[in-house]
């Protein structure tokens, strides 16, 4: 039953017109900031070099895993909030439930559905990006150096954004459960998004506490990512935590929402 | 009775202040079709969110072949066909892809089976259409066929035939008709009392959340009819009849009508001409559900 649910949640996902706007949005924006980088100096406006450096290969890669991560979080609110508050407004959740399905393994199965979308959202950007960063790149150094390249290390980092997702998705259910408003837990999941952002860009090499966040653990997870370039290594930066801490961290934070998520649901009345 | 498939007893459900549900009691055997009639807001649809572990109850249980339900606890559920209100279906999906999607829950392989659903219900034709391009009937036909999809011994309906054509009810009707001799045990809440009357075996009338009359509709139906008699004067002949030794009640209705419930029209027609008050016309109101519906729920909200 617990698989042919995460089939369901696919299906639903899947053939939702938004998910997929939403990804060509955020496919959109990462192709037009390094079409725009690309234009700047071919108009010639004199570009820093990690600005070149950010629109050809093996950096290029990198930026469009930042911009999966970045961008991407809140195509990650968007999903889980219509995934979740639909069900309960569509009265799909109630239809379910009345065949004896069990509520934590409707929301585990939900849960575990949305990590291949999210693994979309994190590999569409580099996917997409990839031709055209390579294209500059012949423009602007006349040649693709692939050893340069770990591909393992692209794989991992596609891997890395999708995992960082998770605290969100977690956030966005819970308030999805405690709300049931699309309105509400959008608007909750985004402003948690943002304001940690800002929290973490302000303040984050100033207050020690803040790696803790899960804006600080996605970036400590993303600063793996500059070993795409095999010529490059992670730098030192205190204000981020180790990798395993991060990992751990992030796991955390999703069980915890997620357990609230099952407590509220647990409790709750479903009425029409 | 047969075998019990769905036992409520002192069912209660209060939110703060309100109480929805009160001490709902009732039993449903094998092959019956059940029918749980009340006004909106008399806690139907509430009992009904209790029966199928949706909603908790405050007090009471459920118990489905024999098996208690709560929603923690409604494994049971997976032998019942439901049909709720909110039909619960994905719009931007077709009525087949709705269909899998249930049978995948009840680990129902190939589409076979939706497809024979599909027919039985006839939608056939629509079944690759969206559901969000569905008419109400086609919505609920469709609801309908979610609920027989897994051959359920036990079907939960609410408002069956809401939004169909008399011919789609008759189908309905029919449908229902044919499971229950099959051994399908249906337990339908409607407002169709018309319908109620012709294809349920019991039925139980809720009203501000407590059942106030359960039984055989034909025993609940079997009651002295009342004489309607046509008098010049009707509130001086309902005061004078009112003293009649039998009459349970005596009320003008439709202007110039007297119902006299209690005695025979004989007794009616002799008391009056005694006092000198000729009827112009005497008859006699058959009693239906309707009607028993009407007076059950009006002593409710009266007192």
């Amino acid at each position: 039953m617990f698989w042919g649910i995460v089939v369901n949640e696919h299906r639903k996902v899947f053939k939702r017109s938004l998910f997929w706007v939403a990804l060509i949005i955020l496919t959109g924006i990462s192709l037009i900031m390094f079409a725009g980088l690309y234009f700047s100096q071919q108009a010639g406006e004199t570009l820093i070099s990690g600005d070149i450096a950010a629109i050809t290969w093996p950096f290029s890669l990198v930026a469009a895993l930042q911009h999966a991560d970045q961008l991407g979080i809140f195509i990650v609110v968007l999903l889980t909030a219509t995934v979740a508050c639909q069900d309960y407004s569509l009265g799909t959740m109630r239809l379910w439930l009345s065949r004896g399905l069990k509520r934590p393994t409707l929301w585990t199965a939900k849960t575990t559905a949305l990590i291949l979308p999210f693994l979309l959202i994190a590999a569409l950007p580099i996917l997409a990006s990839s031709p055209v960063t390579a294209y500059f790149t012949l423009m602007l150094k006349g040649t693709i150096n692939y050893s340069e390249i770990n591909l393992i290390q692209v794989l991992l980092g596609v891997l890395r954004t999708a995992y960082s997702f998770l605290p969100y998705a977690s956030i966005t259910l819970f308030l999805a459960v405690a709300t049931r408003s699309l309105a509400a837990t959008f608007g909750g999941g985004a402003a948690f998004a943002l304001l940690e952002n800002l929290v973490c860009q302000l303040l984050g090499e100033k207050i020690e506490i803040l790696k803790f966040l899960p804006r600080q653990m996605a970036n400590s997870l993303a600063n793996s990512n500059w070993l795409i370039s095999n010529t490059s290594a992670i730098a030192e930066n205190s204000a981020l935590l180790a990798n395993g801490y991060a990992v751990v961290g992030l796991l955390l934070w999703a069980l915890l929402f997620f357990s609230l998520t099952l407590l509220i649901s647990r409790g709750q009345d479903l009425t029409e | 009775m047969s075998e019990i498939v769905l036992e409520i007893r002192q069912l209660t459900k209060r939110y703060k202040d309100i109480t929805a549900v009160s001490d709902v009691n009732l039993s449903v055997g094998r092959g019956q079709i059940y029918g749980f009639l009340g006004p909106n807001g008399s806690g139907k649809t509430t009992s009904i969110g209790m029966i199928l572990g949706l909603i908790h109850a405050t007090r009471g249980e459920v118990r489905i072949m024999g098996e208690a339900v709560t929603p923690r606890q409604n494994g049971p559920l997976n032998q019942v066909g439901a049909m709720l209100g909110q039909h619960g279906f994905v719009p931007y999906l077709s009525g087949e892809e709705n269909l899998l999607m249930l049978a995948r829950i009840h680990g129902i392989v190939g589409k076979g089976r939706i497809k024979e659903v599909l027919a039985q219900v006839g939608l056939e034709p629509a079944g690759q259409r969206k559901v969000s391009s569905y008419s109400m009937g086609m919505k609920q036909r469709l609801a309908l066929g979610g609920a027989l999809l897994d051959r359920p011994k036990l079907l939960i309906l609410d408002e069956p035939t809401n939004g169909l054509d008399p011919a789609g009810m008759r189908e309905v009707r029919n449908l229902l008709r044919t499971l229950a001799d099959d051994g399908t045990t249906v337990f339908l809440s409607s407002h169709m009392l018309h319908e109620v009357e012709q294809i349920c075996d019991r039925v139980a009338v809720l009203n501000h959340g407590t059942v106030v009359a359960e039984g055989n509709v034909a025993k609940l139906l079997e009651r002295p009819a009342a004489t309607l008699v046509r008098v010049p004067s009707p509130e001086i002949a309902a005061t004078m009849l009112r003293d009649l030794e039998g009459v349970s009640s005596a009320e003008v209705v439709q202007g110039n009508d007297v119902a006299v419930s209690g005695v025979s029209a004989e007794e009616v027609v002799a008391f009056l001409v005694d006092r000198g008050i000729i009827p112009s016309s005497v008859s006699t109101d058959q009693t239906d559900l309707e009607s028993l519906f009407m007076e059950i729920t009006k002593k409710g909200a009266d007192s």
